[in-house]
């Protein structure tokens, strides 16, 4: 893009002001009179001998802001009513970043304060070449949010915006790349709320960067009209319903609505509503139909009046469904093809036919990346290849990360560290290309976690476009690795390996490095590169299966009955859209395993086994399918081939957070606290949201004996996901296990206030009363429970509903009703043995069971049987009273000083990881 | 870019030094120092390469276009081709890069010949360089689209002068501690003295308003000697400073 053939921001306001002094209207910095600075230059010496330091020194006026958490502030480069921006530096990576923060004075309450974090996290969260990357979210000494983010050096569009003027082309390309990018942030379920061109930035290439997202309330570092209003958003690019209605009922189509106003102004030269004060121009915006783009602009043509104008309905159900049809009208119109907002009369279809220019349209389809790469690799011999300048050698350089082993869940164990050696030696031998290898220290400092975006960037960062991944595990006694590459630009996988069978360590290094050889030398032609990145199969070219794949992921992740069944029904239709697309078999297959945990059903447990295995057969390297199936595993109690699915998943894609996230609860399932833990710790290093994974690592450290651990763990995750039950579910077990009874009571009934229908709730409450001696209170609510089901959860619970009321009534002297119960109990309890022979729940209970109707051997057989298989949790079972018969049992001592043992053993080799969170 | 105060010892080390240029010039015919004035050269036209880009963008190449052509015209001119056009006793940095760009976009033979010298290797990373120092120039929009590129190159180059001598001045500020100082005064080094209101300063800065008068003054002061030196590092001799001063407020006050 030209910016004005200038260089990086150079503004040209439509109301210069003269200098008031020497009446010149160049201007640089902060806005300082370019000609009057430069004749300070020819003024007379002052003669004096006092220095500045001197005086400086002498003046009380510290900075004491000029270092922000990990930051040196460099400049102040923007300021408005509620934040200030800041050029900083980064100071272990030595980067220029931008930093905001947030005003003291308006941040008044905590409450405001984590609001904004949350939001801040959920923006850093998107990963999208066109949005710029927030880096960091943290707070200052002072405890004032504030954040980092990447330096756009090439100003905002509103700088540059009159500079495109005279190529429509350049206008709609940008737009449409910013529609892409909205678009991304929609599925994330972000809006953004204040689209406008000073929130448009530009990298140093010209490329546009939306910065802001979901933030611009926080910030509003640019609009003086809004301050003096309720609302948020700038006059002239909000949509009317914005300004009247209230924010938590905006919709993606108002962020429509912006857009159409920036394309309105970067077309026309100003935004389609203007006025003397900011009221006059929202109501216009909310009373009248915006203005034929035609009759402000000399570049638009009848198709882009007709966009722009579908954008600005005042209706918001009358504008484009979403940014990404925007962006597709934008990208036809770029081809010379017809819009579909209007159709076309056929004569001006056969002339855009004609004028349509392939070449431009074929640069903005493919990414820069793709252009590099393909031409690189036509390079072929060395004196050539001498030749390649930093650019080239990028794309033939290749980031080398740490190789996991994925049977110690770590990449420090003596295997990975060596595999990670002989790689880099075999990549460098073999291949003449560039390898960078993993900056371990520097990327910790720099809060480098595992996601797909941290790789990314630092592959990029390090000069590199694609990253090589390995992981390895013992397979029958033999190695197996599975090797990725993978393109930083894209995130596309470019090709995979498995190399398993009879290949020791010693030999799946020669051969990685022939792959590497063949696929990066012998490549000719960009034919071939294309051909290696195979269309992916998870895309579903269904538009509505697309949709309702987004709503069932939003749905699912809510964690209750309502809206997961809700989820499964948007999965069950983006099956019937599209029933060849593996990413929706799979979605579906795991939601209807996963629906088992609130109702079990035998037959929908069937159809997602199926429906798994059709999405392997449809794409058998999608890391989703193989995780449908071991979610399947897990609800029938097949621990190990569970395991081994969830594995296959995290091979296929490292960077997959929904594997290590099961492979964690298989562990804790299976009496492996301590691997647990480390699985836990990969999904937290790659969770989307912060706090996801917190009770389920509180819980492993709690069977481990470690409840310092585990309150440590809780509260770092109530930080983050306080909405979320599990937290407080986790803390009553600590309270339980310490005994602390008044703690536990309040706990509970906090629980019940908040939630009293709640069926998770409840039965956390029921189980706190039983463990804590208040039989009345546990029985009321057991026998409400029982009332809506009479099942047995399929994950199996320690203790089934029946079984405790069945124990309370003999307590209570409720005989007959008393044994009914507990034989009602044990029968259901050993039935489930039948999906699930080995599970260590369904084990425990019977033995509890058997122990409260007074079958002490019996009793004492299953709870081996449960040790054996896994249930390692002892002080449970010391506090279950069901078992309190047995408490001076001889053999039943026996296993449970056995189990302790084990746990002591387990936490002497001590997790891999010493400080799960932070 | 800002001087490690530990290093330096925290005086500024180009107060002293040799002018940049004339050490350029001083060996445009020896070999004697010759990585001297090549290094010389080199910070000249990092500090300098603005214009260059904006003079050949205004000439209608395409951003990419003319990123590639401003980092072949420094390799060619940190290879040594300009010195040896360079006349030593007229030297005006600023007139002869330009010159000699005006040759290099007419000429497809130097052209060629600095590819081949190594026009590719890459002399500026654009987003670094656009992030250590960025700039910020406003023009009137009619001046963006009349001026002719020689005196968009001269604006440019006094606008890089003068951010170059803020940002040294602000960075002074900073080793001190007292970047604040810089931050809130930095607005009136242009201004005269009434119309600033000392006691609003004072207010903003918790300083009484003496302190605010001495602190802008002698801002003002240092601001005047670090702009001096700046251009002082592309002229020949101390005395022809004045003269390039009001050859750059002459191109200014033209094009306003």
């Amino acid at each position: 893009m030209n910016i004005a053939g200038i260089s990086d921001s150079v503004r040209m306001p439509s109301d210069v002001v003269a200098c008031a002094k020497c009446g010149s209207t160049s201007r640089v910095g902060r806005g300082f009179c370019l000609s009057c600075l430069l004749q300070r230059g020819l003024e007379a010496d002052a003669g004096d001998t006092e220095t500045l330091d001197e005086v400086l020194a002498e003046v009380d006026v510290r900075d004491s802001e000029w270092r922000l958490g990990n930051y040196q502030i460099l400049e102040e480069i923007g300021r408005g009513g509620m934040g200030v921006i800041y050029r900083a530096r980064q100071r272990h990576s030595r980067r220029i970043v931008a930093v905001k923060r947030v005003l003291g004075y308006h941040a008044d309450s905590r409450e405001t304060l984590a609001r904004f974090r949350r939001e801040a996290q959920a923006a850093a969260s998107l990963d999208h070449p066109n949005i710029l990357p927030i880096y960091e979210v943290s707070e200052s000494e002072d405890g004032l949010p504030f954040f980092s983010m990447k330096f756009a050096p090439g100003g905002s569009l509103q700088e540059v915006g009159p500079t495109l003027r005279n190529g429509p082309r350049q206008c709609v390309v940008l737009v449409a790349k910013i529609a892409r990018a909205v678009q991304h942030a929609h599925g994330k379920g972000i809006l953004h709320r204040d689209l406008k061109p000073g929130n448009i930035l530009l990298d140093g290439s010209g490329e546009p960067l939306v910065s802001d997202f979901g933030l611009a309330k926080w910030l509003d570092t640019s609009s003086d009209l809004t301050r003096t209003l309720t609302i948020f958003g700038t006059p002239g690019y909000i949509a009317p319903e914005q300004a009247s209605g209230p924010a938590a009922q905006l919709k993606p189509a108002a962020d429509v609505y912006s857009l159409g106003a920036i394309l309105f102004d970067l077309l026309a030269g100003r935004p389609p509503f203007l006025g003397s004060h900011a009221l006059s121009v929202i109501r216009q915006a909310a009373e009248t139909p915006a203005p034929k783009l035609r009759s402000l602009s000399k570049i638009a043509d009848r198709d882009l009046e007709t966009i722009c104008a579908h954008c600005l309905e005042r209706e918001p159900t009358a504008r484009y469904r979403s940014a990404h049809d925007l962006a597709e009208d934008l990208e036809r119109w770029l081809e010379g093809r017809a819009i579909l907002a209007r159709r076309v009369f056929l004569p001006s279809r056969v002339w855009r036919w004609s004028r349509r220019n392939p070449v431009l349209a074929s640069t903005f389809i493919v990414c820069g990346v793709l252009a590099i790469v393909g031409t690189s690799w036509q390079v072929k011999n060395r004196r050539l290849a001498a030749r390649l300048d930093e650019e080239k050698l990028a794309a033939r350089s290749l980031f080398l990360l740490p190789a996991l082993d994925l049977d110690e869940v770590s990449s420090n164990s003596p295997q990975a560290t060596d595999m990670s050696a002989r790689l880099a030696r075999a990549c460098g031998a073999v291949i003449s290309m560039k390898t960078s290898s993993f900056p371990r220290a520097e990327a910790e400092a720099s809060g480098f976690k595992w996601k797909e975006s941290d790789l990314r960037r630092i592959t990029l960062a390090s000069g590199s476009n694609a990253f090589l991944l390995a992981t390895m595990r013992r397979v029958e006694g033999k190695i197996r690795s599975v090797l990725t590459l993978v393109d930083a630009g894209s995130g596309q996988v470019l090709h995979r390996e498995i190399i398993a069978g009879d290949a020791s360590v010693e030999t799946t290094i020669p051969q990685a490095a022939l792959f590497l050889n063949g696929k990066w030398n012998q490549n000719a032609s960009r034919r071939d590169l294309a051909r290696l990145r195979s269309e992916p199969a998870t895309a579903t070219k269904s538009a509505a299966a697309q949709d309702y794949l987004l709503a069932g992921d939003d749905l699912t992740k809510k964690r209750n009955e309502e809206n997961f069944d809700r989820g499964v029904e948007c999965y069950r239709k983006a099956v019937a859209a599209d029933p060849q697309c593996a990413l929706a078999l799979a979605s579906l297959a795991s939601a209807l395993a996963m629906r088992q945990q609130f109702r079990p059903n035998v037959a929908e447990l069937d159809e997602s086994m199926q429906l798994a295995a059709r999405a392997v057969e449809q794409d058998s390297l999608l890391p989703d399918a193989h995780r449908a199936m071991a979610v399947g595993f897990t609800m029938a109690g097949r621990f190990p081939e569970a395991v081994e699915a969830s594995i296959r998943a995290f091979e296929l894609d490292p960077t997959y957070q929904r594997a290590p996230g099961l492979l964690g609860a298989l562990a804790a399932l299976t009496g492996r606290p301590d691997m647990a833990l480390r699985w836990f710790e990969w999904a937290t290093r790659m969770q989307s949201q912060p706090g996801e994974y917190s009770s389920n690592i509180a819980m492993a450290w709690l069977a481990l004996g470690e409840d310092e651990a585990a309150e440590a763990a809780l509260r770092d995750g109530s930080e983050f996901r306080s909405e979320l039950p599990d937290s407080t579910f986790a803390l009553i077990s600590i309270r339980l296990l310490q005994r602390r009874h008044q703690e536990v009571q309040t706990l509970v009934k906090g629980v019940l206030e908040r939630a009293p229908s709640d069926r998770d709730a409840r039965r956390t409450a029921a189980e706190a009363w039983l463990m804590s001696g208040k039989r009345q209170e546990a029985a009321e609510i057991y026998r409400t429970l029982l009332e809506g089901d009479r099942g047995i959860s399929i994950l199996g619970s320690r203790i089934t509903y029946q079984s405790a009321l069945g124990w309370i009534c003999l307590q209570t002297g409720e005989k007959a009703e008393g044994i009914s119960l507990l034989n009602e109990a044990k029968n259901l309890e050993i039935g489930a043995l039948s999906t699930a022979p080995r599970n260590p729940n369904h084990l425990y209970s019977i033995a509890a069971t058997c122990a409260a109707l007074g079958e002490t051997n019996e009793a004492l057989t299953w709870f081996e049987k449960a040790a054996d298989a896994g249930m390692i949790d002892y002080r449970f079972a010391e506090m279950d009273p069901r078992f309190s018969d047995l408490a001076f049992d001889t053999r039943f001592k026996k296993t449970l000083t056995a189990l302790r043992e084990r746990v002591e053993q387990l936490r002497r080799q001590g997790p891999a990881v010493t400080l799960v969170l932070k | 870019m800002k001087p490690d105060a530990s290093v330096t010892g925290g005086h500024s080390p180009e107060r002293f030094a040799t002018t940049r240029w004339s050490v350029v010039l001083s060996c445009a015919d020896s070999t004697i120092g010759e990585e001297a004035a090549r290094q010389a050269l080199a910070e000249l036209c990092k500090i300098y390469w603005r214009p260059v880009f904006a003079f050949i963008c205004r000439r209608g190449r395409s951003v990419p276009d003319a990123q590639d052509l401003t980092q072949d015209f420094f390799l060619m001119v940190l290879e040594g081709s300009l010195l040896k056009r360079a006349d030593p006793n007229r030297g005006r940095f600023r007139s002869l890069l330009l010159k000699a760009l005006q040759h290099f976009l007419i000429d497809d033979s130097v052209r060629k010949h600095a590819r081949k010298r190594g026009g590719d290797v890459q002399f500026v990373s654009w987003d670094d360089w656009m992030a250590e120092a960025p700039s910020h120039l406003s023009i009137s929009a009619a001046g963006a689209e009349s001026w002719p590129a020689e005196r968009l190159y001269d604006v440019r180059w006094a606008a890089t002068a003068v951010e170059h001598a803020l940002r040294r001045l602000g960075e002074e500020c900073e080793s001190k501690g007292r970047r604040r100082v810089f931050d809130v005064l930095g607005d009136y080094l242009a201004s005269e003295r009434e119309d600033v209101s000392y006691q609003g300063l004072s207010k903003t800065l918790g300083v009484p308003e003496t302190a605010v008068k001495r602190l802008l003054h002698r801002l003002r002061v240092r601001y005047r000697e670090l702009l001096r030196e700046e251009v002082a590092q592309t002229v020949e001799r101390p005395e022809d400073v004045d003269e390039e001063l009001r050859y750059l407020c002459a191109a200014l006050a033209a094009s306003s």
